[in-house]
């Protein structure tokens, strides 16, 4: 039903075809472009997943990827419509997702993301995870237009919302939803078939992640493709089942804490690991995913 | 001269209609430097401001379809090309955006509040004649829409654009130059002038004084306003305009409260002391039945 296509890798020309990536592409990995059809493609690459669309009047790229294959991304997008980059949003500010904004700039792309995804890298802050100051962003890597609440492209015959989640993955995300086509791109917060990132540090939250996935759920129908922010092309269905799973560790993690077990404890422990053997260890694993959840319960505890 | 312009302007201010801007309009283009690449520019229909630099040109209002080339050679004059990157519809009326189109042409993204885009795309009820006008040219909308307000980084500004509800629309939007310290309040704010409350269009004078309420928290005593209509102003001059409008609505509240009628009200000549804000394109009669419509549908609800 869906045609994957070939498509030029940042290095050469090998061609992929065949299903999607059980590992997470590197820097010299050919890209994989599915076609969702409705003029949007599925663009999996160093750097996770972009959804691309074609307007008529000018290209809309769910993310930027990475310096050494957002070139190619542009490439790739701009062959299969024969359109010019017009609006590259950023999902939000971690740099798998927006490294690559410099070559959107180049391309005459506006870069769109949320008020906080800029305010996150456009200023120098104090990094409680590093323990160290972070300067800003270099000017053309940050968004040039933000917006709060939501946001509309009505593009040619393609409308594209932008809409905002409270303290999901972080408290800067983005899901692009092209209406039309049918296909949205959830970003980090929803990623299939591996541990999920849940960035306190960026504001991110658990229970904002679950309220987050009960509005893509309620936005999807059965045939809506969901484009996660890493691993393969998924359905409603697996945001679904995405949901729960996440609430079944949410209560694992509860009830070692009601025992009186402190993060490092239950991470030790590493109760979710034997919920989810299926899902890949990235920059997350079941014990990260255990701790995480339980600082963040006796923080809202406290 | 302001007279001149305000009621030219009016022939077509409430009309989102594309013929209403085919009729040969001509003004020339008078252009000011407030500094930091920004500037206001006057011509025929909404004040216009103008930031240009390295980043391209981000406009704010594009008045009428027909004064496109002369608008166009007047940004080249400053910017050294005529292109622009963005415009900003500060709302739905025609005598703010009617330029769209030939913009668009020209390669400009274009954007304003969902609700000035949602107006444009359906027939519209004239607050002053009760005529119903068909909707705007697809043509002419805008193609990027928002809630609660966008940020853009360009030209080494900071140019924050703010929904203020239900004021002169319901789909109003401010733009705030915060390097330069120029706000364009659209037709939020008329200097000197009593403005059109759209009351079909989720007009209210109560919007009308949050809304310059929270432009004053913006701005301080160097600032230039660009209102809508009427001259270049300062700070004082918003201030003079919200409290007009505050007594206003306190005069008007009376009367409704009162039962009186529209007819007892103008009678009664409430705004005597402001008739001086009256000799533009709404007079004195016009905003008396303005705001009257308005607190009547309101204050029978809440009350
Ligand atoms: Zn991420
Ligand atoms: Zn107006």
């Amino acid at each position: 039903m869906r045609k994957i296509i070939a498509a030029l890798s940042a290095i050469g020309a090998s061609v992929v075809l065949g299903a999607a990536n059980e590992t997470p592409l590197g820097e010299g990995d050919p890209m994989e472009v599915t076609d969702l059809g409705g003029r949007v493609l599925m663009v999996e690459g160093y750097g996770g997943n972009v959804a691309v669309g074609a307007t008529g009047e000018g290209l809309v790229f769910s993310d930027a990827f990475l310096p050494e294959s957002a070139p190619a991304l542009i490439e790739t997008a701009m062959a299969t419509f024969d359109e010019a980059p017009r609006i590259v949003v950023s999902t939000h500010h971690h740099g798998d997702h927006t490294l690559g904004l410099a070559a959107f700039h180049e391309a005459g792309a506006l870069s769109i993301g949320h008020t906080f995804m800029r305010h996150r890298i456009a200023e120098r802050r104090f990094s409680d995870y590093r323990q160290d100051w972070v300067e800003p962003r270099a000017p053309e890597l940050l968004p040039r237009m933000t917006y709060d609440s939501a946001f509309a492209l009505h593009l040619g015959d393609q409308r594209i919302a932008l809409v905002h989640y409270e303290r999901a993955h972080t408290a800067g995300d983005t899901v692009v939803h092209f209406i039309d086509a049918d296909v949205i791109a959830t970003g980090d917060i929803f990623v299939n078939g591996v541990w999920p990132i849940i960035d306190h540090y960026a504001g991110g939250s658990v229970d904002g992640t679950l309220a987050a996935l009960d509005e893509i759920i309620a936005l999807a129908g059965p045939d809506t493709d969901i484009v996660p922010g890493h691993g393969p092309l998924a359905s409603r269905a697996d945001v679904i089942a995405y949901r729960a799973m996440l609430d079944e560790m949410r209560h694992a993690v509860l009830a070692l804490q009601a025992d009186g077990m402190s993060p490092e404890e239950i991470a030790e422990a590493d109760p979710l690991a034997a919920l989810a053997p299926d899902w890949r260890a990235w920059f997350t694993d079941s014990a990260d995913v255990a701790a995480e959840m339980a600082r963040e319960f006796a923080r809202v505890a406290e | 001269m302001l007279r001149l312009v305000s009621s030219i302007a009016a022939a077509a201010l409430f009309a989102a209609s594309a013929h209403a801007q085919t009729r040969a309009f001509d003004a020339d283009i008078v252009v000011t430097d407030l500094g930091s690449g920004v500037f206001m520019l006057v011509g025929r229909g909404g004040n216009i401001g103008l930031s240009v630099g390295e980043d391209g040109a981000f406009m704010v209002d594009d008045q009428f379809a027909p004064l496109t080339p002369r608008i166009e050679a007047a940004v080249a004059e400053v910017a050294g090309s005529g292109d622009v990157r963005f415009i900003l519809n500060t709302h739905y009326h025609g005598d703010h955006m009617g330029g769209n189109e030939e913009w668009a042409d020209r390669g400009a993204t274009i954007f304003a509040h969902e609700n000035a885009r949602q107006r444009l795309t359906e027939p519209q009820v004239s607050s002053l004649t009760g005529e119903e006008e068909p909707a705007a040219d697809p043509a002419l909308w805008p193609i990027i829409t928002f809630q609660s307000g966008v940020n853009f980084y360009m030209n080494g500004e900071n140019v924050r654009v703010m929904h203020v509800p239900n004021a002169h629309t319901d789909g109003d939007s401010i733009v705030y130059f915060e390097g330069a310290g120029v706000l364009h309040m659209g037709d939020v704010f008329w200097n000197g002038l009593f403005p059109y409350i759209d009351v079909n269009a989720g007009g209210t004078i109560d919007g009308y004084i949050r809304a310059l309420d929270y432009a004053l928290t913006l701005i301080n005593e160097d600032a230039r306003i660009i209102p809508g209509h009427g001259p270049l102003a300062e700070r004082a001059d918003v201030i003079a305009a919200l409290d007009m409008l505050t007594e206003t609505r306190a005069l008007i509240a009376e009367h409704v409260r009162a039962g009186d009628s529209l007819e007892d009200t103008l009678a009664a000549q409430p705004l005597a002391d402001y008739e001086s804000f009256g000799g533009g394109f709404i007079n004195t009669r016009r905003f008396i039945e303005l705001v009257y419509t308005d607190l009547a549908a309101r204050l029978v609800l809440s009350e």
